[in-house]
């Protein structure tokens, strides 16, 4: 993929030409022809020497076909949408569910951009890091406080949307 | 667990990013999510366009994943740009190509031609040395070599380039730098000389059955490839004579390169390869840009750079980082001698 730059093919007159400097006055050759090249690589070189694993190494790991938007939650306003991580979702109120799409329309939003317009009916609640690993539970004083808010409620941790992993349910103590 | 300042990784991964807009009206929005391999945390992190930021969150013994994404605003389309699995206890590895030309395409693409060397820099630590309790994982890391032909567009996906796996691949079992050299492209075609696409090279550290990474790759690398350029001249064939009314002459290209200049130079007597002669008014393209073209250019009225009524030669010449090349010559005979039909009566 390449991002979109503007470069410019010019015709030039004869006079006053500036040509590019690399290669003028190098010696001059006729183009390769197909056979030549053929000969060049026959030659070898790149990773022949390296030792080669006997199969493909099932130690590598790569996703199929990574794509971050099959992967996280989608929010959309109708006109906007953006992204979240899975597991961000804190709060998610039954007459906001029409929010939370599978499909993403209209313009993608940078998650703080998205906020701002959405502030109606989507809120942020900034976790450590610790809440985040599941190390320390949000305080119930905190989620009694989301039906009030009648808002999806998203993690975030300086400013970015996180995903937080729920606290380990305690052992049972051994009888 | 130890907390880091993810320089490196994050200017590595933000550089490619730089030409690419993070407001809406922009067509591209980029950011880092940075995955924990262990607690499986995720987190978007929000990112300046070029930059270095600290990363709060630890890097976990078992390692940290960083993923550069862009996704196109309008289009709803996402792609992986970059990524990198960084830990305590992973080796590190970093790659480079370079080539011939020494400009890059947009997003700091390093490419060259297809006939053309390339050098790839490796840079590995942290592997230890074989032993009897180090795991055969800790002492080694695995290059991957990915090579995918460019389709009408001129454009593919790290995905689309990844997709059929690994051409070639191997261990890298010393720390420390390596340069391997590429003698020509490992794209493959029925002229070798036409083929374009793109080559990836892919460091992977290697999983053992101890750690669960989501993916090993520790870094990355790709090139562009672009044909060889040829052409030729119509409009005057060989060993004919032209008069006082110069033909005009057609020239067709195909491929050139994206950083070129394309002319058509005249001298008296016959060919010889090296000779600099005059340039012909109205047949000099110079192309800087990201993608090969082709292209066909009329040239008229070029009569005044033939200097006598003897044979010339015309050469359509190309000037690229890697040298002046002859693509096609055409040589002719010149009589323009002005010739009257009249005759002489007189008046009564």
């Amino acid at each position: 993929m390449k991002f979109p730059i503007q470069k410019v093919a010019a015709i030039i007159p004869v006079t006053g030409l500036m040509l590019l400097t690399t290669g003028i006055g190098a010696e001059m050759r006729d183009r390769i022809t197909p056979e030549e090249l053929l000969k060049r690589k026959a030659a070898g070189g790149g990773m022949d020497a390296f030792q080669k694993p006997n199969t493909p190494d099932p130690r590598v790991k790569s996703p199929a076909t990574p794509s971050i938007i099959n992967e996280s939650i989608l929010l959309s306003d109708g006109n906007h949408w953006t992204l979240v991580p899975k597991g961000s979702v804190l709060h998610l109120p039954e007459k906001q569910k029409h929010h939370v799409v599978t499909q993403p329309t209209g313009t993608f939003t940078r998650w703080s951009e998205f906020l701002k317009r959405n502030i109606s009916w989507l809120s942020a609640e900034s976790v450590s890091m610790d809440t985040a690993t599941g190390k320390n539970p949000i305080s119930t004083e905190t989620t009694d406080a989301w039906p009030r808010r009648g808002a999806i409620v998203i993690a975030v941790h300086r400013g970015g949307a996180i995903s937080v992993k729920p606290p380990a349910v305690p052992e049972p103590p051994k009888s | 667990m130890i907390k880091s300042t993810i320089v490196a990784c994050l200017a590595a991964l933000l550089t490619t990013a730089a030409h690419a807009g993070s407001d809406e009206q922009d067509e591209y929005y980029t950011f880092i999510r940075q995955q924990q391999q262990v607690t499986g945390t995720i987190w978007d992190m929000p990112v300046e366009l070029v930059g270095e930021s600290l990363s709060p969150m630890n890097i976990e013994a078992g390692g940290s994943l960083f993923q550069l994404w862009a996704i196109h605003t309008s289009e709803a389309t996402d792609y992986l740009l970059d990524q990198k699995l960084v830990g305590a206890y992973l080796p590190a590895a970093t790659l480079s190509i370079t080539t011939g030309d020494p400009t890059l395409a947009s997003g700091g693409i390093p490419r060259t031609r297809a006939d053309q060397p390339f050098y790839l820099h490796t840079n590995v630590s942290g592997l230890l040395s074989p032993g009897d309790e180090i795991p055969d994982a800790a002492t080694k890391v695995l290059l991957e070599h990915y090579a995918k032909d460019y389709p009408e567009t001129f454009s593919l996906s790290r995905t689309e380039v990844l997709a059929d796996g690994p051409i070639d691949s191997g261990y890298i079992t010393e720390n420390g730098t390596q340069t391997i050299t590429f003698p020509t492209t490992s794209l493959t075609g029925a002229d070798p000389t036409k083929v374009s696409g793109e080559e990836h090279f892919l460091i992977h550290a290697l999983a053992d059955e101890d750690n669960d990474y989501s993916q090993t790759e520790l870094a990355s690398a790709m090139i562009q490839i672009w044909p060889v350029a040829d052409g030729s001249i119509s409009g005057i064939t060989d060993n004919q004579t032209i008069d006082l009314q110069v033909p005009d002459l057609t020239v067709t290209l195909n491929d050139l390169y994206p950083n070129s200049t394309t002319y058509l130079q005249i001298y008296p007597g016959a060919p010889s390869l090296g000779t600099t002669g005059t340039k012909l008014p109205g047949s000099v393209l110079v192309l800087d840009q990201d993608k090969s073209e082709s292209r066909v250019l009329t040239v008229e009225n070029w009569g005044s750079v033939v200097t006598d009524d003897t044979q010339h030669t015309i050469e359509l010449i190309t000037v690229t980082p890697f040298g002046t090349e002859r693509l096609a010559t055409v040589t002719f005979g010149a009589n323009r001698v002005l010739k009257v039909r009249a005759m002489i009566t007189n008046m009564e």
